[in-house]
């Protein structure tokens, strides 16, 4: 059978296939090494199977990679294996036999080597948790950061808040329930000097989805918006709204959402006078 | 006498891994030196047609990967035990992938699993071989242009691992039809991915 007729034969095929056995994948195999037209043709039959499979539907998941390097960097410190043809041919098959001394050095090297690999082994295993297990602290390190940064914020706020309260020219307004509900109270906190109002609102009753409670401050009759707000907020209850400059009372109405532009006095809430 | 590698040196081949292109002697002679590299490329270049190899035969995505992985690390540990003489490293890789994939199918954890996903109807356990659906397995773009008889030959032949006399009883035709069916059938993807 000549190069020609092989390739027609269609046991090239078979041969990539890796399905030929014993005496005819010698044959095919020592035909392709020895013409490199069947190299060739070899090569173009791989090539269409693999670019056929690589249109393939599934991948495997990239972890899957990172998992194998993994795998043969632990197996490759153990056993580094000699390239064969880096192995020196000189002095093959001839045996020179060792004296006394040379031979408790050979056995002591050997020893030796493999305490080394041993210890190389041990390192490197170790190594590993300890890089693992150092990661896992910068991680819960990281975490417990952010969870102090957050704490420190919190705190931060709730001493500007108390500092605000207790300021000389922070007024204290007691907003107490009219007919509607006469139970409801409110703490408005306002700062004459700055205008600054702060209300504390955590008794209200929690308004349906689509309504928000808003704040009027009155003066001479007429109402001043002075923001929305919200019922259920962090643990001082306490919410920043509108500057306010000059007041003789505050109420608070239920609207829809987002508020309007002036208050419907039946769904008044609290109400009081500076 | 030693080499003296410095530690930023190593440092820097260990954080900036430039993939490198081998040649097919190259490569194995990489291989053979155990060069993570070399392992690196190899995966690039073969690990999605030998997973679609897998997945043709297990039809799981993550016993495919269990498959794949071992292959892999198989593929590394025995590299010194190719025989280039004998066959080209793709040859070699894709027995040593049917074969994994094979031996999963016969395993415990795949007869739980395939019960549970009710697998039995596409997976013939009895014989090992799975039944012939490419549009559902995932190939449909490789074997799209393939006459129905081509497509089987490959799925037998590339999937399945038998020999063409093996296929020749499974399809009750000559010897000849088989073999020139299949090359029909590459010359066809060769035409296709060309």
């Amino acid at each position: 059978m000549n190069a020609q007729e092989l390739i027609e034969s269609g046991k090239l095929e078979l041969y990539v296939a890796g399905v030929l056995c014993g005496k005819e994948r010698d044959q095919v195999a020592g035909m392709v090494q020895a013409n490199p037209m069947l190299q060739a043709e070899v090569r173009a039959i791989e090539e269409a199977l693999l670019a056929g499979l690589n249109e393939g539907k599934f991948e495997p998941r990239a972890e899957v990679k990172n998992k194998i390097m993994r795998a043969i960097k632990n197996e490759g410190a153990v056993v580094r294996k000699l390239n064969p043809t880096q192995i020196s041919k000189e002095g093959e098959g001839k045996v020179v036999a060792m004296n006394p001394t040379n031979r408790w050095l050979a056995a002591a090297s050997v020893g030796l080597l493999v305490g080394l690999g041993i210890t190389f082994y041990t390192l490197n295993k170790k190594t590993n948790s300890l890089q693992s297990a150092l990661t896992a602290l910068n991680e819960k390190y990281n975490s417990q950061l952010a969870e102090n940064d957050s704490s420190k914020n919190v705190e931060a706020k709730f001493a500007e808040q108390l500092a605000f309260i207790n300021h000389q020219n922070t007024k204290k307004i007691l907003l107490n329930g009219v007919a509607l509900s006469p139970d409801s109270k409110a703490v408005v906190y306002w700062n004459a000097a700055d205008g600054r109002v702060v209300i504390n609102a955590s008794s209200l009753p929690t308004p349906p989805n689509d309504m928000q409670y808003q704040l009027w401050a009155l003066l001479d009759g007429k109402p001043i918006d002075a923001g929305v707000f919200n019922v259920n907020t962090d643990s001082s209850n306490l919410q920043e709204v509108k500057n306010i400059g000059n007041a003789q009372a505050f109420a608070v109405t239920l609207e829809h959402k987002g508020g309007v532009a002036s208050p419907t006095l039946t769904a008044m809430y609290v109400m009081g006078a500076i | 006498m030693g080499r003296i590698v410095s530690f930023r040196q190593y440092n820097f081949i260990v954080s900036n891994p430039v993939q490198k292109n081998y040649s097919g002697h190259e490569l194995i002679v990489a291989l053979q030196n155990k060069e993570e590299q070399a392992m690196s490329f190899l995966y690039e270049r073969y690990s999605k047609a030998l997973f679609n190899i897998i997945y043709r035969v297990l039809q799981n995505q993550e016993m495919s990967e269990d498959v794949l992985q071992e292959c892999f690390v198989k593929i590394w540990n025995r590299i010194a035990q190719y025989d280039g003489t004998r066959g080209s490293l793709f040859t070699w890789m894709l027995n040593v992938c049917r074969n994994g994939a094979i031996d999963k199918v016969r395993s415990k954890e795949f007869k739980s699993v395939s019960k549970n996903q009710n697998l039995a109807g596409t997976v013939n356990l009895a014989q090992h071989r799975t039944e012939f659906n490419p549009e559902t397995l995932g190939l449909k773009a490789m074997t799209e242009k393939l006459k129905p008889e081509q497509k089987e030959i490959l799925d037998l032949i590339y999937f399945n691992g038998y020999t063409h006399v093996e296929a020749a009883e499974e399809l009750d035709l000559p010897l000849g039809t088989v073999k020139s069916r299949l090359r029909m059938a590459i010359i066809e993807l060769r035409t296709k991915f060309k």
